[in-house]
């Protein structure tokens, strides 16, 4: 595994579904990875961690999620995080239920 | 089965409403989720990696046909479609919304079920022999006991806050296929020289970090003395149990630190002081009132033929197999114990669809006094099938997928969710099961492989029972990358051992072929088809497993992470 | 902090929320270890200043109470059950049970009848428990006092006997 540092994002569930999300730099929380506001340094972490606190209201189960950076930029994240940012999508795909039509049970899963 | 009178009804109808106002108040901001937390565990609803997941109690396993259609149509309309029941014969949902689970709880209350204590620190749902009231081999029905052990923990008001979960299995068979010496409390219900029933009592087995067998505090213990006897197990470990570290909590430790003849000491004091509590002592009247609701059914006198041994013999190859591996004889001659594997190719261990659901239902109303039962190896059981009608029986199971071959066969994995679901994870369980049962499913059709259990879990909690399996499998994690443990001899009957760890963990492309070494090994070793992997395993012990895994050196192996 | 407490009047039965109060007048002192006891009137002070100047609390004027640490073993209860006529239980977090079985045996095994009070952090949705167990009074740590009482009417159905309730439900109830 190549050298990396380390950076932080904060994550947490979503209150209506439990879905993760990610505090963007707006200060809005996403689903996407990719929008989520990443921080260096220890303090503007706390910071954000603090204001996710603080919104309970729309999230809960926050928490500071540490990542790796290459010295090239690239990322590395933990099985976990790897498995979190990919979502529902490829739970639902890799054990079978990908195509599974919850209305009538049909495709691979509940054929009959 | 037990039907509920007002009361039972009333109190999980007023469950519901009181977790609806809760609900109310953490949304609108009155509760912080810090007291939400403790308050929506208690009925049941986690945080997972991806969405809120709903455990649904399912006391001691035992599902009417009417649940089972109401369980359907809950994952239909409020879910994805599909459930997964667990090791401790729960049903959980894995994708509810918080808004819409106080529906889902009126729902249950509709059929007589509930989400209660299916989390937190207090006493769990109470699980038992799959086979109970059918088993040739019991001596007494074990779940008139659960069920008046599922009352008394209901809401005990004295044990909510438990130092830590705690759970009770109840037996009425020597064979045990509960589990209870590894269990924070193991019953075995029987009968004494004099015809007197009385219990067996194991206190502080369990599985997790620190696995152990539970002792036997208690030879027979008269049934009228059964709730005393609990109150007084709880409250002494309510009192003395560790609470300054997460992991020393359960009452296993308790035990094992106190030291089992000074804390049966502490037990038997305490009971001694509460034994004769007009709210304690169980009375004939109460026990025969909830033993009525498990009356046997009304069996028909059947015709001898056909035997089960004849259709194992039969042309049909395909029924004969799954009357081999699936079916057993039942205490009424002319009636069979049927389990339905859910370890089909399709699905995940331990899942099934809304289809399924409503298909089990259906058959259960056809075949077998509308009755199913989930088992601790996450498959279902319909407890009385006429022989007669099994051939029926197995051509409607497999148009749904449902008449796999192989249960307490090596492909019949039992899988933890894992971190495909679970928050807690360190690696999938899922993938590995289906990885190892494609690479043994060949071999187990060729080779008759004999009983053996292969259990998975995605951490240390040991959900999947991985400790307790002929072969476990444990989840770990090594620096962010998902890797296996490998335990070998473990056994969840009355022969009850805990695993040995066989040596290197494995990455999650090498551990499927190192259990088919395993597997291999066993095979070229055993004296007969009659010897099963686990005499084998305590016959010649480790060595030659390691050898075959891991080869001669094992300490130069490439793939040894840090 | 609001404090709630048992009615005078009410009976010792399953709790309802009728039978509790929003109360205004507490009457308890409670003094800090340092601090010196007064003259007159109702204090409540810690075990261990209790067990060292017995003699000169129980001679003063006034009611006695008691503040137990949640780990104290259940038999150095004896002595309090009968010389006090207040003893508060603390909760170091709601999740900390250990004061429920205090209560259990001071009401059952000692035969404590005066008032058990519950302090520390105590949250609305544990009081019906607290006081089928045979707490009496409770220091709320937060929340709505009002909506903390209604709570009480819940459940209106417990299957166990416990300190407010000598008999299981299937010993008080005709059940098919
Ligand atoms: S064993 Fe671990 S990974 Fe598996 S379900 Fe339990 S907590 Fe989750």
């Amino acid at each position: 595994m190549a050298a990396t540092r380390p950076a932080y994002l904060v994550s947490a569930s979503r209150l209506s579904d439990g879905a993760v999300v990610y505090l963007g730099a707006d200060r809005r929380w996403t689903e996407r990875f990719e929008q989520a506001a990443r921080h260096d340094e220890t303090a503007p972490r706390d910071e954000a961690l603090a204001f996710a606190k603080t919104e309970e209201a729309r999230v809960c189960n926050v928490h500071v999620v540490e990542i790796g950076v290459t010295a090239e930029g690239g990322l590395v994240l933990s099985a976990r995080e790897r498995f979190r940012r990919a979502g529902p999508a490829r739970v639902l795909q890799s054990l079978g239920y990908g195509d599974f039509d919850r209305a009538t049970g049909s495709g691979p899963a509940g054929s009959e | 089965m037990y039907r509920y009178d007002e009361h039972d009804r009333r109190i999980v109808v007023e469950r519901a409403r009181q977790f609806r106002t809760q609900v109310a108040r953490r949304i609108s901001g009155e509760l912080t989720e810090e007291e939400f937390r403790p308050l929506r565990l208690q009925n049941g609803l986690y945080i997972q990696l991806h969405a809120y997941m709903l455990r649904i109690a399912i006391p001691y396993g035992l599902l009417s046909a009417t649940q089972i259609r109401k369980l359907a149509d809950i994952t239909r309309k409020y879910d994805r479609g599909y459930g997964h029941f667990t090791t401790r014969q729960n049903l959980q949902l894995n994708w509810p919304r918080l808004e819409d689970v106080p529906t889902i709880l009126d729902e249950l209350a509709s059929v007589e079920m509930h989400a209660i204590q299916t989390s937190g620190n207090c006493v769990r749902n109470v699980t038992s022999d799959p086979f109970a009231g059918v088993a040739r081999d019991e001596d007494v029905d074990p779940r008139p006991y659960c069920e008046i052990l599922r009352q008394y923990s209901t809401f005990h008001p004295e044990f909510a806050t438990l130092p830590r979960k705690f759970k009770i299995a109840v037996t009425g068979s020597k064979n045990d296929r509960a589990a209870i010496a590894v269990h924070d409390i193991g019953l075995r219900v029987l009968k004494n020289d004099a015809g007197e029933i009385g219990f067996e009592v194991y206190v502080g087995g369990g599985q997790g970090r620190t696995p152990m067998i539970a002792p036997r505090i208690r030879a027979f213990l008269p049934e009228r003395d059964l709730l005393a006897y609990t109150e007084a197990i709880l409250r002494i470990y309510n009192q003395l149990g560790r609470r300054d570290n997460l992991y020393k909590a359960r009452i296993k430790i308790l035990v094992h630190e106190t030291g089992v003849p000074e804390f049966t000491r502490l037990v038997e004091e305490e009971f001694a002081r509460i034994a004769s509590d007009e709210g304690l002592v169980l009375t004939p009247d109460e026990i025969a009132r909830v033993t009525r609701h498990f009356e046997p059914a009304s069996y028909e006198t059947t015709p001898a033929t056909p035997t089960l041994e004849g259709l194992t013999l039969g042309k049909d190859r395909t029924l004969a197999r799954f009357v081999e591996a699936n079916v057993l004889p039942h205490r009424v001659a002319g009636y069979a114990i049927v389990q339905i594997s859910l370890k089909s190719e399709r699905l995940p261990p331990g899942d099934v669809t809304h289809v399924q659901l409503d298909a089990v239902a259906d058959l259960a109303d056809r075949f077998s006094f509308g009755r199913a039962v989930v088992t601790h190896r996450q498959n279902l059981v319909l407890t009385d099938v006429k022989i007669a009608a099994l051939a029926a029986l197995h051509a409607d199971l497999a148009k749904h997928d449902l008449a796999t071959p192989n249960v307490g066969r090596v492909t019949d994995i039992v899988a933890c969710p894992g971190l495909d679901y679970c928050d807690l994870a360190n690696a999938r369980s899922i993938p590995v099961a289906a990885d190892v049962a494609s690479r043994l499913r060949t071999l187990e059709q060729e080779q008759d492989l004999g009983p053996i259990t292969l259990n998975i879990s995605g951490c240390i909690n040991a959900c999947g029972h991985h400790h307790v399996g002929n072969l476990g499998i444990l989840g770990i994690d090594k620096l962010g990358e998902e890797f296996y443990q490998l335990t070998l001899g473990g056994d969840h009957t009355e022969t009850a051992a805990v695993g040995k760890i066989l040596g290197r963990a494995f990455a999650a492309d090498e551990i499927a072929g190192a259990v088919e070494k395993t597997v291999r090994t066993y095979l070229a070793l055993r004296t007969s088809r009659d010897e099963t992997f686990l005499a084998v395993y305590r016959r010649v012990g480790p060595t030659p497993f390691k050898e075959a895994v891991y080869g001669a050196h094992p300490a130069s192996s490439q793939r040894t992470a840090a | 902090m609001a404090l709630i407490r048992r009615r005078a009047s009410a009976p010792r039965r399953e709790p309802r929320a009728a039978d509790f109060e929003i109360a205004s007048d507490d009457s308890w002192l409670s003094i800090a270890d340092d601090a010196s006891v007064p003259a007159t009137g109702d204090v409540i002070v810690s075990l261990a200043r209790f067990m060292a100047e017995s003699e000169a609390l129980l001679a003063r004027e006034g009611r006695l109470g008691v503040r137990v640490p949640n780990d104290t073993l259940p038999e150095l209860l004896a002595p309090l059950a009968t010389s006090a006529t207040l003893i508060a239980l603390d909760f170091p977090t709601h999740r900390d049970g250990r004061a429920y079985s205090l209560a259990r045996w001071l009401r059952s095994r000692f035969g404590f009848r005066g008032e058990i009070r519950a302090t520390g952090k105590v949250v609305r949705d544990q009081l019906a428990n607290l006081a089928r167990v045979g707490f009496d009074s409770f220091e709320l740590a937060r929340g709505s006092a009002e909506l903390a009482l209604a709570s009480f009417d819940d459940f209106t159905v417990h299957y166990q006997a416990t300190s407010d309730q000598p008999l299981p439900l299937w010993k008080r109830a005709a059940r098919a």
